[in-house]
């Protein structure tokens, strides 16, 4: 299994050399300059022209590649131009804000979702299937951002329980007081990303548990004479939750990419919220580095899942 | 009919059992009688949707209550099934009644070792420590013919062949020495070679154990190799029964001749075979009164049949639903007389 | 001439493995099969699971690449595309599947489901499909108004046959029957194998025959090929095979049919003990060291048996001193 995962991260290099030189290249299809808007706009473009060559933007490509990606690896993706700040530390700062927010959300999935789906699939249609269903599917109906609007005028403005942006008060000082004010702020959108995300778990595991129930091995679990809960937790339980393990893997680094909807709304300072603004403003070196960032992502997800299925499954473990 | 008989331990008494669909209740089985003796294999045979396999889940109590109404009485040593819950059900399903089933890679859970399927039915029904069971697992798998079972039990199913994984499910249907196997369709998805293996296994074990079995399969050939008696359903109900000599001797219900003739063999290879007019009618379409059979023999008149067909002895225990077996004969054929045709 | 002739084909399939994932070896599912098909025959081709008899099935039909080896038609190899397309050998040639309800497309109905091979292979206005479709409805005995009914509405019997009408819609040369009634109960099994020798004196066609069930296959074949581990071990007449099967995988195969004679039941299963443990005993002998079956040795005119080597002899000297003799 060992050899299978090493496989695959050493597959993963040319898939990353590949994804890095295409979104070097679209980054230089861009039209415009990095220094037009930077300097005086009376500036000589002789001036420019100069500035140009020697930031080595008139070498052959693949020599402005190589160069980047010696960057690249002492960690320097340049600056931004629009924040004037290393976009590394940048990504942290909002990295760090948007873990936060894709770890509260991704507990508060599961924890709703979990139950939720396996007391739907347990009581198959009945009342409380029904209305676990209707659930589902309203949230299912409604657009994303329009839940958000409402949830943050609901409980932002009118019952101003929580606050309505950013991702830390100002005021708070001390560790104590950080965290709370932190924890504060990524409640209301934590919550409202978790009911949304909540559709998909239960649905997915409700389905799987009533598979499971129907299965030919739990027919012949009950008639070893083994009684209905502990087949539940010895068979159904286990066999159903075991896709739903294997993507989470991959949902926490489509999480870390950051949520463009909640953190629009919310003004939350993460990743998303940057990837939106730099695209606004034409901040390629962000837009290049946010990009290899989600490549990167969304690789080592699908990496992941397949770990994790290979360590619960017997099937894709021995072969 | 019933014969008292001290071997006898299963008696089935007029069970009907009824699937609920679009809110109304149709009979998958319709009043069946049957008893199973030690030491003997019954054989339930008939085409799919006669009820053969609904009758052996509705002994194994597998029914949800709330979709099935089961009428009558399953009497098992004494105790009429039919009337426990489910926690009196467990104390029989794995400990006096073992089943085996058709399809032996889905009746397998795919995430647990062989070893603990085959323990979880005796931590269920024994007090033994994990190391007796263990044993007992070891013990099981050479039982059924398992060359490694040391490495057997540590596998998971996919890791094993179509006919291991049957072994491993008789396995488990035999770990606590069950009165009564129920073994449905157990060789339908096996080879021919491995399907004689499994029967094998199969009467082995019966010997060892003095346990009867309810082998419920489509295939004459196996009824034919395997049983001591035989039951042919058709449409829900049983339309003969008897030894397998007088089945197969003998036959006399117009539906087991038809059947018999209808299978390819030695003596007809260049011949058409013989086709049943019509088809099997639904639950839904089942005909509340009269025989059910009498549709695919139309060409035997009204009178033959009776308005309630009942099971008649016709000597030795051989029993035959309806009169009209006195009358039937194939239409390509002559009539001989009372239902006298050498096969 | 025959109909079809196969010649040596082979489908391998690579094992990868190691840790760059190369090709380490080959499964052999097709071996070196040869046979020939005559014009109106059925052609039995017999085997256990994962004996390579599907493979071989859609190798010849072109839905499995053929590794090496030759499939000849009207005297051009089919196992090269082009040849396919140049002779119609898709229009001459039809399938049967085992599973008629996933091999019928469910959203159409049936009268699409048997007018798709007119239309890919014949042009006909709207009357003329219609008037064929009804046509080929009345050959397998069903209604008019099965034309606006979808597959799940049919029994399964129902289902085959009309996988059938589908497969001689277009009038083929060979109908390639794949396991086409091991899912049917045994009075529509009836059915369908008599209507299958029907449509067969009606227009002619071949069948290559596949199944497990050695019963319907005496039923259904003139010849017949035993297959087992990718080769064919035994061919011969359906007189050869059931009467004097002489490779011992075959003789082990025939004793394991359930016989539904009760008097000599007990007889019949010392049979098969003795016959298996013959098997056992000398089963080794019978393959090479890589587990795969001897060439085929001619014991009669019609029978070729892969004997070993050792019994192999006796019998190609035989066919010499007949040749002389001769």
């Amino acid at each position: 299994m060992w050899k299978t995962i090493l496989r695959r991260v050493l597959i993963m290099i040319p898939e990353l050399v590949i994804l890095s030189i295409l979104v070097f290249l679209l980054a230089k299809a861009m039209p415009g300059d990095p220094f037009t808007g930077s300097i005086n706009p009376k500036a000589d473009p002789a001036q420019i022209h100069h500035l140009m060559e020697i930031h080595g933007l008139y070498d052959p490509w693949y020599q402005q590649y190589w160069n980047w990606v010696v960057h690249l690896f002492h960690g320097d993706l340049g600056m931004s131009y629009e924040y004037q700040e290393p976009v590394v530390d940048l990504i942290q700062q909002r990295g760090a804000n948007t873990l936060w927010l894709a770890l509260f959300t991704m507990v508060l999935t599961y924890a709703i979702g979990l139950p939720l789906g396996l007391y739907a699939a347990h009581h198959e249609g009945k009342l409380q299937d029904t209305l676990v269903r209707v659930y589902t599917y309203v949230t299912m109906s409604i657009p994303f951002f329009v839940v958000l609007v409402l949830g943050i005028w609901i409980f932002g403005y009118a019952l101003n329980w929580f606050p309505t942006s950013g991702s830390i008060s100002a005021t708070a000082t001390g560790f104590g007081a950080t965290t709370m004010s932190r924890l504060g702020h990524i409640i209301l959108p934590g919550l409202l990303g978790a009911l949304f995300g909540t559709v998909n778990i239960v649905q997915y595991l409700r389905s799987e548990v009533i598979d499971a129930k129907h299965s030919d091995y739990v027919r012949t679990a009950r008639s070893k004479g083994v009684p209905m809960k502990d087949i539940y937790r010895h068979h159904i339980f286990r066999n159903s939750l075991l896709p739903i393990a294997a993507f989470a893997g991959y949902s926490i680094t489509g999480l870390l990419g950051g949520s463009i909807f909640t953190e629009m709304v919310f003004s939350y300072p993460g990743m998303g919220l940057l990837f939106l603004n730099a695209i606004n403003f034409r901040d390629y070196t962000v837009i290049t580095a946010l990009v290899l960032l989600y490549g990167f992502l969304n690789l080592m997800g699908t990496l992941l899942s397949d770990i994790v299925l290979s360590i619960v499954d017997p099937r894709v473990r021995i072969e | 009919m019933v014969e008292t008989n001290n071997d006898q331990f299963l008696s089935i008494k007029d069970v009907s059992t009824a699937f609920k669909i679009n809110g109304q209740y149709y009979d998958a089985v319709s009043n069946v009688n049957l008893e199973v003796k030690h030491d003997e294999i019954l054989a339930i045979v008939g085409e799919s949707g006669c009820g053969k396999s609904t009758l052996a889940t509705t002994i194994m109590g597998l029914h949800d209550p709330e979709e099935t109404k089961i009428s009558g009485e399953i009497d098992f040593e004494g105790t009429d099934l039919l009337k426990l819950d489910e926690k009196g059900y467990n104390k029989f399903r794995g400990a006096k009644i073992g089943m085996i089933f058709q399809d032996p890679l889905s009746a397998l859970n795919p995430l647990k070792r062989i070893e603990d399927q085959i323990q979880e039915v005796m931590i269920y029904h024994t007090k033994m420590t994990e190391k007796q069971r263990h044993a007992r697992v070891i013990e099981l798998l050479n039982e059924v013919g398992i060359d490694d079972p040391e490495r057997t039990a540590h596998q998971f199913p996919h890791q094993l062949s179509g006919g291991m994984r049957q072994r491993i499910i008789i396995a488990i249907a035999i770990a606590c020495k069950p009165d009564l196997i129920i073994a449905d369709e157990p060789t339908t998805a096996l080879d021919v070679t491995i399907q004689a293996q499994i029967l094998d296994v199969l009467r082995d074990i019966q010997k060892e154990n003095h346990a009867g079995i309810i082998l419920i399969t489509h295939d004459l050939g196996v009824v034919a190799e395997t049983a001591d008696r035989v039951a042919v359903m058709y449409a829900g109900q049983i339309v003969e029964q008897g030894t397998a000599a007088q089945i197969f001797n003998e036959p006399k219900h117009p539906y087991t001749r038809s059947l018999l003739r209808s299978m390819p063999q030695r003596d007809n290879e260049n011949d058409e075979l013989y086709v049943i007019q019509g088809m099997v009618p639904s639950l839904q379409k089942m005909p509340k009164e009269g025989d059910r059979f009498a549709p695919r023999i139309p060409w035997i008149p009204a009178s033959a049949h009776e308005a309630r067909p009942t099971m008649h002895d016709i000597g030795d225990n051989h029993l035959v639903r309806c009169t009209c077996y006195k009358d039937f004969y194939f239409p390509d054929q002559v009539k001989e007389g009372a239902g006298h045709e050498s096969n | 001439m025959s109909l079809i002739e196969i010649n040596d084909l082979k489908v391998h399939y690579p094992i990868r493995g190691g840790f760059w994932n190369r090709i380490v070896d080959n499964v052999k599912a097709v071996d070196g099969v040869t046979f020939n098909i005559e014009a109106g025959e059925t052609y039995g081709l017999v085997g256990e699971s994962g004996s390579g008899k599907s493979t071989t099935a859609k190798a010849i039909i072109g839905l499995e690449k053929a590794t090496s080896g030759t499939v000849m038609y009207k005297g051009k190899d089919v196992t090269k595309g082009e040849n396919r397309r140049k002779l119609d050998y898709n229009h001459d040639v039809q399938m049967i599947f085992q599973d008629s309800l996933s091999s019928l497309n469910p959203r159409k109905r049936i009268e699409d489901v048997i007018a798709e091979p007119l239309r890919n292979f014949e042009h006909l206005d709207k009357e003329e499909e219609k008037l064929r479709v009804l046509q080929l409805l009345d050959i397998v005995g069903l209604d008019a108004d099965a034309l606006y009914k979808y597959p799940h509405q049919f029994s399964g019997g129902q289902r085959q046959r009309i996988g059938v009408a589908r497969a001689v819609a277009t009038h083929p040369k060979l109908i390639i029957a794949d396991e086409p009634v091991s899912a049917l109960d045994l009075s529509v099994q009836a059915q369908v194998l008599n209507f299958m020798k029907k449509i067969q004196r009606q227009f002619g066609i071949s069948y290559l025959f596949i199944s497990h069930d050695l019963g319907v296959v005496r039923h259904m074949c003139k010849n017949i090929a035993i297959m087992t581990r990718g080769r064919i071990v035994e061919v011969g007449t359906r007189d050869d095979i059931y009467n004097n099967p002489m490779h011992i995988y075959t003789k082990r195969l025939l004793a394991a049919i359930p016989e539904t004679n009760v008097n000599h039941r007990e007889e019949h299963r010392k049979h098969r003990l003795e016959i298996e443990k013959i098997y056992q005993e000398q089963q080794a002998t019978y393959y090479d060291k890589d587990g795969m079956a001897f060439p085929l040795v001619k014991v009669s005119p019609t029978h070729s048996v892969a004997l070993p080597p050792h019994l192999a002899k006796e019998f190609e000297q035989q066919s010499e001193n007949e040749g002389v003799n001769v």
